[in-house]
């Protein structure tokens, strides 16, 4: 069987780099996103999932920062690597998305509701990749109290300020302050001793 | 990290920046110690990757098959709205003259034309759909094979290594059905465990790897890892001494937050 020419074009952009395949799409070489969704779709979808807890509006968030890509210059390598880039932006969108809907009771609510699902019946979830990174990611989280992970979980997953962390946490903004500050810094030290 | 050049709270003042709640006595102080310490923003920048690791402890999902197709859909239809001009507007006197000469003269013609087109592009299109389905089922079975030749791959890395040790793992009271194998490389530093049944952790818990070492009293912590649906979990060793030939190797199962000086529970031992 002969090759057709998407797959001939994909396999010649496998094994450029993020900017490389980058710049092929924005030349138009619409496979150079081909190459981007297989390094990057299951991240962040996963971190939309995390944020929004809703399979149809990490789909949009997905699609959404895909086609950004699309656009020209959105991505400015001088300010730092394309993973991080699409990090940010998937976070970004997700919590715009997330307050977009005024939702966070209604948030909440589903949160209580999946995690009593998922403690039922078998987890959906793939696979946490246990690769060295993780694990020593996840060393890192737990050499923090209980309270640095929690304030800190909620300041990235849900981009809440310090006086909404306080009111729901019913601690006092001192607190919320002083405890993300020294969680943030236990966790560099913890992952830069460990690099 | 020690910086006898800066004042005592410069790691605060920098976590405070990224996490976004400096006062503006705060945020002046650091805007200062950045014009004269511009290495500092390397610092920030570190700070930064670390919050952002978040992002990386989340349990990772397959986003669904039908997403891929949607998104380079819409990605294509994009790029060519952006390559292609627009076309210039006819004025309507033109279009008018040119409706009347296309209905005058070649009015039955077109029709006869068009229907020809229409049932030879039924086809196509109908060709090109079930070329599509079979294009992705395919990519779908690739796919497939190539993340389970993924996972396997470093165990057979580990396998080819002359010093490698492999124990046979089965299951505490706690875990009966649990069994599966451990394999020790000494030699690139490295643990697999390919376990079977292993209970899914409730949050807060994970499962610590210890080794019975003969020069040790006390059973030395390896590691700790969560389970998996896949049941290959991979690690690296936590000390030296655990690739130094252990007598057993066991798994307990703990709260996150003990500390790693005494296991909990026991869940898998190895044959002694």
């Amino acid at each position: 069987m002969a090759l057709d020419f998407s797959s001939l074009e994909i396999a010649s952009l496998r094994h450029l780099s993020d900017e490389d395949v980058l710049a092929a799409l924005q030349e138009g070489r619409v496979q150079a996103l081909n190459i981007l969704y297989q390094r990057y779709a299951q991240r962040i979808y996963s971190l939309s999932y995390r944020i929004l807890n809703s399979a149809e509006e990490a789909e949009d968030v997905t699609q959404e920062v895909f086609l950004t890509l699309v656009q020209r210059d959105t991505y400015q390598r001088s300010r730092g690597t394309l993973k991080a880039y699409l990090t940010t932006l998937t976070r970004s969108r997700a919590i715009d998305k997330l307050r977009s809907k005024g939702s966070r009771d209604r948030f909440l609510q589903r949160w209580q509701r999946l995690s009593e699902s998922e403690q039922e019946t078998s987890p959906p979830l793939e696979a946490i990749a246990l690769s060295e990174q993780s694990h020593r990611l996840h060393e890192a989280l737990a050499a923090l109290s209980d309270s640095e992970r929690e304030i800190l979980e909620i300041a990235y997953y849900e981009g809440c300020s310090q006086s909404e962390i306080a009111k729901r946490l019913n601690l006092s903004i001192g607190t919320v302050k002083t405890r993300s500050r020294q969680g943030l810094i236990k966790l560099r030290q913890h992952l830069e001793t460990s690099r | 990290m020690v910086r006898p050049d800066l004042p005592d709270n410069w790691q605060d003042l920098v976590a405070g920046k990224i996490l976004n709640n400096l006062s503006d006595d705060e945020a002046a102080t650091l805007d200062q110690l950045l014009q004269e310490h511009p290495d500092l923003l390397q610092e920030v920048d570190r700070y930064q990757e670390a919050f952002a690791s978040y992002a990386e402890a989340v349990p990772l999902r397959h986003p669904p098959e039908q997403l891929e197709s949607r998104i380079m859909s819409l990605a294509q239809t994009r790029l060519e709205l952006t390559k292609t001009p627009s076309s210039p507007m006819l004025p309507v006197s033109h279009l008018k003259r040119l409706f009347k000469v296309v209905l005058g003269i070649g009015g039955a013609i077109a029709a006869f034309l068009l229907l020809g087109f229409g049932l030879r592009l039924q086809s196509l299109s109908s060709q090109l759909q079930q070329a599509n389905n079979e294009i992705e089922t395919l990519r779908r079975e690739l796919r497939a094979a190539q993340s389970q030749a993924q996972e396997i791959r470093p165990v057979l890395e580990i396998l080819q290594q002359p010093r490698t040790l492999v124990h046979g793992l089965e299951g505490s009271e706690l875990a009966s059905s649990a069994s599966g194998s451990l394999i020790l490389s000494p030699d690139n530093n490295q643990v697999i465990i390919v376990v079977h049944n292993l209970p899914l952790l409730a949050d807060g818990q994970i499962y610590r790897l210890w080794a019975k070492v003969p020069t040790q009293n006390t059973l030395v912590y390896c590691g700790q890892f969560n389970s998996n649906p896949q049941g290959l979990i991979q690690l690296t060793p936590a000390s030296d001494l655990c690739g130094a030939n252990p007598t057993q190797v066991v798994i307990t199962i703990d709260a996150v937050t003990d500390p790693t000086t005494q296991g909990g529970p026991l869940i898998m031992h190895s044959r002694t």
